[in-house]
């Protein structure tokens, strides 16, 4: 925990995930195209970081190579505590949800467990159990094309949640969702990682959604990115910029906008 | 699916058709009745449905039929399960797909019915030669749909999979053959349409036994009536199978289904 800011390494639980100086580069006919150049980070049990940047600068690369389907062109990426069995150490929720058209609500949730070996009623009553903790009961023997967008990101989290890994990575998970379901759904995600304690790194480009939701903030820049700054949130929750703590809160997304607009500026070509 | 409520068969789009049928039919036999048209070369429905009865009462149509329907059968497999299995793995390994394109690109284009005469150099001029050819032509439409299943799979699946820790088999269970599977269901749908198409051509030119030499000899014999009729039982079994293949896309995709709104 030596490259971490001292606030955090006095912090009560251990690290659950380290990143550490990890850089990728892509291929290109143009030579190659550095994407991540030295980002380093801990995550700590139980605890929701929020990962903020303008796009295209490698986020969901980096949630990628956190989960595995990607390797780093340099650097380490380390799990602590032993593997657990056969669950997956991260599991990822995707962008655009990543449900299998051709499963039922209920086998979507229950896909990481099938794929861990438990047996049919198992993990059909386990998945019953968080498909019924957010809400969609109803809709268990519903295909995803059924579903509304909102409704299809929620047996998304579902399913991240019920295989048991201690890390959920979420990418931009209600980016396409509109503004009054991600409102919801937000909350929904917090109860459930509250219930559950589990760590999260949860991507975004909205910045209010990073303020409202994490305990930390991972500010990173354009391509080649890198880690800009990291902001502490310790407001309690439930977070309403508009309600209660307006003032701080109002000034860190400032501050974190500050710090993005240059980086956004850069990417788009917009001067100043 | 589209909600039909209880008086939905009363519109015109259901009805108009039905009526005009029916009109069609009334008036050809009136028109052939009086002689305005030459009852020889149209007989009067009438007359067609008698002979359609007597043919299928003393046992010949049936004689026609069967080998007609196990010609397309046999050639279906016989053509269509390689054609899955080699369309699969196609799909999955680009340099299977990298050996086996030229091949495919040099037969397919070919139209089937013209390889007959080499094939029955090599089969010899009894059944084999007529399912080869037939399952020669549904091997194509098969082969390239799967093929085109597998890779239309979105990568966000596999990486889905992946994440989640699926074995290669659970990866082949679970993406990839349901993925692929609506593209494999319009394959056997265009497999057997193929297979039909042929198997009548080649029984049009090369056999004493089915829908196609029934076809033949009615008009060579000049009993028009039994040309109808098998024209008539050809174009049904068409729509027969066009039918069952729909129910069973239904019951085996049902993911497929037109939104429910």
């Amino acid at each position: 925990m030596n490259s971490g800011p001292e606030d955090l390494a006095a912090s009560p639980h251990r690290a659950m995930f380290k990143c550490h100086r990890v850089c990728k580069s892509y291929p290109t006919r143009n030579g190659t195209l550095p994407v991540l150049e030295n980002v380093t980070f801990h995550v700590y049990e139980q605890e929701f970081v929020c990962v903020v940047g303008p796009s295209g600068c490698g986020k969901t690369t980096l949630l990628k190579m956190i989960a595995g389907l990607l390797k780093p062109t340099s650097g380490t990426l380390e799990f602590s505590g032993p593997l657990p069995d056969g669950r997956p150490r991260a599991a990822l929720v995707f962008q655009d949800h990543g449900l299998f058209p051709w499963m039922t609500v209920i086998e979507n949730v229950a896909f990481g467990l099938e794929m861990q070996g438990v047996e049919k009623p198992e993990r059909l009553d386990r998945s019953r159990a968080f498909v019924d903790k957010v809400g969609l009961t109803p809709f268990a023997g519903s295909y995803p094309h059924e579903l509304s967008v909102g409704m299809r990101q929620r047996v998304g989290i579902a399913r991240s949640f019920v295989t048991g890994s201690p890390v959920l990575l979420m990418d931009e998970p209600l980016s396409s969702v509109d503004a009054q379901t991600r409102r919801l759904v937000q909350g929904e995600i917090l109860r459930l990682w509250r219930d559950h304690r589990k760590s999260v790194i949860y991507v975004t480009h909205d910045i209010e959604e990073a303020v409202v939701l994490g305990d930390r903030l991972l500010v990173m820049s354009g391509r080649p990115s890198r880690i800009r700054e990291e902001i502490p949130i310790r407001f309690g929750r439930p977070r309403d910029p508009s309600v209660n703590g307006g003032k701080e809160m109002g000034a860190i997304i400032r501050h974190v906008w500050e710090i993005l607009e240059d980086e956004v500026r850069k990417t788009l070509w917009i001067p100043k | 699916m589209k909600k039909v409520s209880g008086l939905a068969f009363l519109t015109m789009e259901k009805w108009l058709p039905a009526i005009l049928s029916v009109a069609a039919l009334l008036s050809w036999e009136i028109q052939s009745r009086a002689g305005w048209v030459s009852p020889l070369f149209f007989p009067a429905p009438s007359t067609i449905a008698l002979a359609f009865l007597q043919l299928l009462y003393n046992g010949k149509l049936l004689s026609h039929v069967w080998p007609t329907l196990s010609r397309i059968f046999l050639g279906l497999a016989i053509g269509g399960v390689p054609a899955l299995l080699l369309g699969l793995s196609m799909g999955w390994s680009q340099r299977v797909r990298g050996i086996v394109d030229p091949f495919v690109a040099a037969i397919h284009p070919m139209p089937k019915i013209s390889l007959l005469p080499l094939i029955m150099i090599f089969f010899g001029i009894g059944e084999a030669s007529k399912v080869v050819v037939v399952a020669l032509a549904a091997f194509f439409p098969m082969l390239i749909n799967t093929m085109a299943g597998v890779r239309q799979i979105s990568p966000i699946y596999y990486e889905v999979a992946e994440n989640y820790g699926a074995s290669l088999l659970h990866l082949f269970t679970r993406v990839v053959l349901p993925g692929s599977l609506p593209m494999m269901m319009s394959g056997i749908r265009l497999a057997l349409n193929m297979a039909f198409v042929i198997t009548i051509a080649t029984e049009l030119v090369a056999a004493k036994e089915g829908l196609g030499a029934m076809v033949w000899f009615a008009w060579q014999t000049l009993r028009i009536e039994e040309l109808y009729v098998s024209l008539g039982v050809t174009a049904l079994l068409g729509i027969g199978f066009n039918s069952v293949l729909q129910w069973l896309g239904k019951r085996l995709i049902p993911w497929q289904m037109e939104r429910v709104l």
